[in-house]
């Protein structure tokens, strides 16, 4: 049992190896390997088209890697179907906020804790004891994070009437609903205001403290990438150029670069 | 810890109206005639199939325009059930929701490559195909070729004190409840979120984990079993089938009495199906020529008067429930 305790521990929780993605002959990521630990907030920091979307879409499945390997806490994630990505704990947020716009927050929410709770169509239809339960314990997990998350006032509001920061709010909501062990955040910052971002930083390393699970934050917004990650990856044209402490990646002379170059294209 | 409740006053305008439409769906039949309870009869088969197509629709956000083939399908798995194997007509219903269901999930697998207007286009197919279907001479011994299929007039059973008419007009009633709570449970639960989740942003569904093939193919099916149970019901109630009166026109007239009833809004099905029995006869009552044209009159006024169908106007009027079961 100790020795099995011990493998898992050794084990990464994500592991990206050599990941290639290529779109008609543009090559939006080449070579990615990293790994990442339990706990750990990495950043994920690259100009526009470096690459970060399409990494968190291959961990999602939406996209298929043209090669390489992932694996999350051991399991082979690419021969997952996407619905089941969740179910080995992988959450994840989208860079143009992919709510369901027409819902209350509180229904997104709950649409989060789909896969959490088992559940059957005809339990569901005939709204037995099984299908009661279940109900409950979704209701529960969403009352829980709308409390956490200070989304009470709302709760009953249409997410697409809602601010851009709130909604963002409700689909990391949504996303802690599907109890992920690793989190993926794709630009949360963005169209946040300073104060807003502050207190998302705040927010998120929050949420790594209380419940030990592990982020991958791509962002633009450097102030908050380098607050808050234990460690940061560059990406610049789908390739790694840099990994390591925030401070050392900061003052890295092929970052700086890449950024100025950046700015200069 | 907050607690999340729905807009109570909404609710109870909605179990009020309820109350009400039973106390007065129990009464109508001894009010009227023997005829107008058969119309009320047809009204309650009709809603009950638009009730499926609005679980494929409105919930799932999936077009059809071939309904009236399950339809169809229903009735004469009734009619054959009765007259070939001689099967008491209460089972035929179930009977028709087993195969509608089935053919329905098949019918939705390669569906799940269609979106929108092409998965409406491929349901219109089915429903165009269907009568010739009927008509083919392999089948004929059993579905009696062009001829249709003629059943015997159930009587009350249990001796009970009423007329065939209203026999059957019970007998659909509770039918069309059962089938009520049934989609109302259904839209309420984990499974009615999944749906309406991929409607809303089928991508985001899937990254909640909600399984995109296995949910639209089970809507698929269980809103063909709903128009299935319709067809059985219509096939014992109309005591016939005949191939011509399951043409596309059925499938037109369901989809219509969805958008008029309100997508999206359950008790909508009512006014759809009533909708299709009576806008007809009105439209002939005015002028027996042009009814046709007076129809599409109707029709157009009515979109016009209610965008959204009767489930918006009344959700404008504050009397329905709001944006989640709504598009
Ligand atoms: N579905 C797609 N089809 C074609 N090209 C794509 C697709 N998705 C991404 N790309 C291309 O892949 C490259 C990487 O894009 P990606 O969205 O991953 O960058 P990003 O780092 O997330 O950028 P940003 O910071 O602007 O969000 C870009 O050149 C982009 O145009
Ligand atoms: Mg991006």
């Amino acid at each position: 049992m100790v020795a099995a305790t011990d493998k898992r521990e050794a084990t990464p929780l994500l592991s990206v190896d050599d990941v290639a993605v290529t779109f008609g002959g543009i090559s939006a990521l080449n070579g990615l390997s990293f790994e990442m630990q339990r706990g750990e907030i990495l950043g994920l920091i690259g100009p526009n088209g470096s690459g970060k979307t399409t990494l968190f879409n291959c961990l999602s499945r939406f996209y298929m890697p043209s090669s390489g390997r992932i694996h999350i806490s051991g399991r082979d994630l690419l021969s997952l179907r996407i619905s089941d990505v969740v179910r080995c704990r992988v959450g994840r947020t989208f860079q143009n906020v992919a709510a369901f716009a027409g819902l209350s927050v509180f229904d997104n929410i709950r649409i989060g804790g789909h896969a959490r709770v088992g559940g059957h169509a005809i339990a569901d239809a005939l709204r037995l004891p099984r299908s009661r339960r279940a109900e409950q314990a979704i209701n529960e997990v969403a009352e829980a994070l709308i409390d956490e998350l200070a989304l009470g006032d709302v709760a009953l509001t249409p997410v697409g009437a809602l601010p851009l920061a709130r909604q963002r709010r409700v689909e990391l909501a949504r996303a802690l609903a599907t109890d992920p062990q690793l989190l993926l955040l794709d630009e949360p910052a963005g169209g946040l205001n300073h104060e807003e971002a502050v207190e998302l930083g705040a927010l998120i390393k929050t949420i790594r403290d209380t419940r030990g699970i592990s982020l991958l934050l791509a962002e633009h917004h450097m102030g908050l990438v380098m607050s808050i990650s234990d460690r940061v990856i560059v990406l610049s044209f789908g390739r790694k150029i840099a990994d390591g402490p925030p401070a050392a990646v900061q003052n890295d002379a092929r970052v700086i670069e890449a950024y100025l170059d950046g700015r200069a294209a | 810890m907050s607690t999340v409740t729905q807009s109570k006053g909404g609710e109870r305008i909605a179990a009020y109206g309820g109350a009400t439409a039973i106390a007065l769906a129990l009464a109508l039949p001894f009010a009227v005639s023997g005829f107008v309870t058969f119309q009320l009869t047809q009204v309650m088969i009709f809603a009950i199939a638009i009730l499926g197509l609005n679980l494929l629709t409105g919930i799932s956000g999936q077009f059809s325009l071939g309904h009236g083939a399950f339809f169809a399908l229903g009735a004469y798995a009734a009619a054959i059930a009765i007259d070939s194997f001689g099967l008491h007509y209460g089972l035929t219903l179930p009977l028709a929701a087993l195969i509608c269901f089935l053919v329905g999930f098949l019918f939705g697998l390669p569906a799940l490559r269609l979106e929108g207007i092409y998965l409406a286009l491929a349901t219109f197919a089915l429903a165009i195909a269907t009568p010739p279907l009927l008509k083919f001479s392999l089948v004929e011994a059993w579905t009696g070729g062009v001829q249709g299929v003629f059943l015997a007039k159930p009587a009350p059973p249990f001796g009970l004190p009423l007329s065939d008419d209203q026999w059957l007009y019970f007998l659909t009633l509770a039918v069309g409840l059962a089938l009520y709570w049934v989609a109302r449970n259904l839209l309420e639960s984990r499974t009615g979120r999944a749906l309406i989740a991929i409607r809303e942003h089928p991508i985001a569904a899937g990254a909640m984990g909600v399984d995109l093939p296995a949910y639209k193919t089970l809507i698929f099916g269980i809103s063909a079993a709903y128009a299935g149970v319709a067809g059985a019901l219509s096939a014992i109630v109309v005591q016939f089938v005949a191939p011509d009166s399951f043409a596309f026109w059925l499938s037109i007239a369901l989809f219509v009495g969805l958008v008029v009833g309100g997508v999206g809004w359950l008790p909508g099905a009512l006014v759809g199906g009533a909708f299709i029995v009576f806008a007809p006869n009105i439209a002939e009552g005015v002028s027996k020529g042009l009814s046709g044209a007076l129809y599409g009159v109707i029709l157009i006024v009515l979109i016009y008067l209610m965008p959204a169908g009767a489930g918006g106007l009344l959700r404008q009027l504050g009397l329905a429930r709001g944006p989640r079961s709504s598009r």
